[in-house]
């Protein structure tokens, strides 16, 4: 009796306090949840259903647990699921909550969904982490929570920084790191470790030029670098911008470099806080909220497969995780508000291919960009050597000079106008030509002479200097007695 | 802006030294359009050591100004344009050398850049030299671009498209345009711009797993660079002023040999393509020293037969 009565005094106690900064809807929800968890079920195994029925709305989180097993947080405590046998046990917290988690201020109007979790796995059972402890941040950045050993415990000295909204929160040689993140009204790229002797975070300094931002990215770690992408940069008030780009942060020489472009089919799709990634045996599965779609990333071989999402993980809100090969999820009924828990083996996912692709542009694109190029020079080259030889063509005749863009001739009167008549026709009979040497009181033996004289010496210098005849002297041909002068067909002649 | 026709001159009527001006107000035009459009973006240091440079370039254009001017005006844009973050921060393994101190990696990125940038200016001596060699630049920039960069991808159309418009005046005789200093120091700040990118260590380039950065970056400007070190070796020989304008670059000897400017161009153009290719080739087969010293051989075959 005096158990019920201080069970019934702390739940009363914990929804005056609910009150204050949950909804109306949810705190019923919550309410809901707790009175059905006033059952002790310490000693009762609960099947797959009952533990959907009781996680009503949104506040609860899957996370990972040793072996086969899994935990689901609540607010009141926790399941310990089975990913084999599919069978829970719930356990009640052996500390109350931090206080902080019911004071959460994020867009979310509950507290442990806002949480970002991580398990921290290491092969070495000596080391600081083992595969039982999960770190929940809290959004922002800043507090840091434990969840080992059946509780919840606030791990850091620090405060509730709110520089770091939807960064990179993930773990390299047992160290904590949280990498960018939205936070007083602009994207950071900034890396901050957690120090566990002082209970802070620390600023590392990186080197190499950073993305702008990181917001909400795609990460996972390989060898001694963190790889990112799909994630949003925002600067100071501005509309946040997708960065198309892979980058790498080496965590040894903490330097960044930048990977390549990522193929727009997959970037194109619209990120939101809701997408999910696992990393499995080296590649990144990727759920996109905005779409049924599951993508499989590849970086080593740069392959990118679309599948089917038929096992809803798009319905889960960012509320799954992969256990031995199988993706624990719960999907969400929007119609009462309640979760499934349902599992997904993955070894039958490549039955669900839609499409595989390169994931990021590489060098068959950088091989087809120079074949376009060199073919767009090949014809630059063409229509500048048709436009050039137009151009070779082309003479200007002044009073006293013959010239064209590179080199000029000076002509005598007698030749200024000879030439004079081939601007305005390209064959002149022969005695149209002997008329402008003729003269009063001279032969037309004489005129003959001149013309001839006038013409050799024009060709002679016009050869010297542009390396062709000018003026062709040819038979006419309706009467093969005449004679005509013909410009050279290579030549136009202008005149300025 | 008419280029007065002189002695050294090649042209025999009126040109404008126009291009370059022109160039620019294309290349902003199209930065405004993809920049609205968000698809472009350049770093705005970047962006401002180009204007200072077409001013400089205008500048030089309608007042010739001193050479002693104009070096101290290339070294504050190129100061600006380090500003951006892109230098040379790493020799990428030659000499053994990989991460340079950052006062070294500024004094050598700033270094190259006047070369660079002065190179390009040295060669635009005869029609369409600087720019065929420069759309090489950019076309094989391109692809490189197109591999890694979304933002900067569309700044190669855009001054190639500049180019060949030009290049069309270039060549003709009754509308002639030149290159002018605007245009030939515009290129070469924009080419030392991506030379930066393409040799700062953060950068993905494509052909890493194909070839040394900074070898293919050589190679890909070959041409200016033989010519200006040969050009300022020959001078300093001759105890002249290194920066005296003459005619001893390599595409006047072309020109001496009777080959007009269009078919020099293009001799040198294939040229240097051909030193690319047989570089890219090389060093898939061939260590990086063995691929240089066959370069070498490769190149002095080449001074024979084309330019001696």
């Amino acid at each position: 009796m005096i158990r019920l009565l201080f069970v019934l005094f702390c739940f009363l106690a914990f929804s005056q306090e609910e009150k204050r900064i949950v909804s109306e809807k949810v705190q019923e929800g919550l309410k809901k949840v707790v009175l059905a968890e006033l059952i002790p079920l310490n000693q009762k195994a609960l099947s797959n259903e009952e533990v959907s029925r009781r996680l009503i709305g949104d506040d609860f989180l899957i996370v990972n647990g040793p072996g086969n097993y899994f935990n689901i947080l609540t607010k009141s405590g926790y399941f310990l699921g089975n990913s084999k046998t599919k069978v829970f046990n719930f356990f009640r917290y052996k500390n109350p909550l931090p206080s902080e988690f019911l004071s959460l201020q994020t867009s979310a109007t509950t507290s442990l969904q806002a949480l970002v979790p991580l398990t921290v796995s290491s092969e070495s059972q000596r080391s600081q982490f083992n595969q039982r402890r999960v770190y929940l941040l809290y959004p922002g950045g800043g507090l840091l929570y434990e969840f080992f050993n059946g509780s919840i415990n606030r791990v850091d000295s620090s405060f509730a920084q709110r520089n770091q909204y939807a960064g990179a929160f993930f773990s390299y040689k047992n160290q904590l790191y949280l990498l960018g993140g939205y936070g007083f009204w602009k994207t950071k790229s900034i890396l901050t470790k957690f120090n566990f002797n002082s209970g802070d975070w620390e600023y590392i300094q990186t080197k190499g030029v950073a993305p702008d931002g990181i917001s909400n990215p795609i990460f996972t770690m390989k060898e001694n670098s963190l790889y990112l992408f799909d994630f949003f940069e925002r600067p100071q008030n501005q509309s946040p911008i997708k960065n198309p780009n892979l980058y790498s942060l080496n965590m040894e020489t903490l330097t960044w470099k930048k990977g390549g472009l990522i193929n727009p089919s997959f970037i194109g799709e619209k990120n939101t806080s809701g997408d999910r990634f696992f990393n499995i045996n080296g590649n990144v599965l990727v759920n996109k909220m905005e779409s049924p779609r599951v993508f499989e990333i590849d970086l080593d071989n740069n392959k990118i497969k679309k599948y089917a999402d038929n096992f809803l993980l798009y319905k889960s809100g960012g509320k799954s995780i992969v256990k031995n090969g199988i993706i624990i999820s719960s999907v969400r009924n929007t119609s009462n508000n309640t979760n499934s828990i349902t599992y997904y083996d993955l070894s039958d996912i490549d039955k669900s291919v839609i499409s595989e692709e390169y994931f990021i542009r590489g060098s068959i694109s950088f091989v087809n960009y120079l074949i376009g190029g060199g073919i767009a020079l090949i014809i630059i080259l063409i229509f500048l050597w048709l436009s050039n030889d137009r151009v070779s063509k082309s003479y200007f005749v002044s009073s006293n000079s013959l010239f064209n863009s590179l080199n000029q001739i000076n002509l005598d009167p007698d030749e200024a106008k000879v030439i004079l008549l081939f601007t305005k026709k390209e064959i002149i009979p022969n005695k149209e030509i002997l008329v402008l040497f003729e003269e009063k009181g001279k032969t037309k033996d004489f005129a003959t002479k001149r013309k001839n004289k006038t013409i050799e010496s024009l060709n002679k210098r016009f050869k010297r200097v542009f390396g062709k005849n000018i003026i062709v002297k040819e038979k006419d041909e309706l009467d093969s007695r005449l004679t005509n002068y013909a410009l050279n067909n290579k030549i136009n002649l202008f005149e300025k | 802006m008419f280029d007065p026709i002189t002695d050294r001159s090649s042209h025999r009527l009126n040109a404008t030294r126009s291009g370059g001006l022109a160039m620019f107000f294309t290349f902003c035009v199209c930065y405004g359009v993809g920049k609205a459009t968000g698809l472009i973006d350049i770093n705005l240091y970047a962006l401002l050591c180009f204007c200072l440079i077409a001013l400089i370039g205008v500048g030089d254009d309608l007042f010739n100004l001193k050479y002693r001017e104009k070096f101290f005006l290339q070294v504050f844009a190129g100061i600006v344009l380090l500003q951006s973050g892109y230098m040379i921060d790493s020799f990428h393994g030659i000499f053994g050398i990989e991460a340079l101190p950052y006062a070294v990696s500024v004094a050598i990125s700033l270094f190259v850049f006047i070369v660079v940038v002065n190179s390009l200016n040295l060669i635009d001596g005869i029609d369409g030299l600087a720019s065929l060699l420069s759309l090489k630049f950019f076309f094989v920039m391109g692809a490189i671009l197109s591999v890694s960069s979304k933002e900067m991808e569309l700044v190669v159309p855009a001054v190639a498209g500049a180019l060949v418009g030009f290049l069309a005046y270039n060549f003709n005789p009754n509308k002639k345009v030149f290159l002018g200093d605007t245009g030939s120091l515009l290129l070469g700040s924009v080419m030392a711009f991506f030379i930066f990118y393409t040799l700062k260590s953060s950068s993905f380039i494509v052909t890493d797993g194909y070839m040394s950065r900074p070898l293919f970056v050589i190679l890909l400007l070959i041409y200016p660079l033989a010519d200006t070190l040969r050009a300022f070796v020959i001078r300093v020989y001759k105890k002249q002023s290194p920066f005296v304008a003459d005619r001893i670059h390599l595409h006047h000897r072309l020109l001496n040999k009777g080959i007009s400017h269009w078919r020099a161009s293009v001799t040198i153009l294939i040229s240097s393509i051909s030193v690319l290719l047989v570089g890219f080739l090389l060093s898939q087969v061939f260590p990086l020293e063995v691929t240089v010293m066959i370069l070498f051989v490769y190149l002095s075959i080449l001074y024979y037969t084309v330019f001696k």
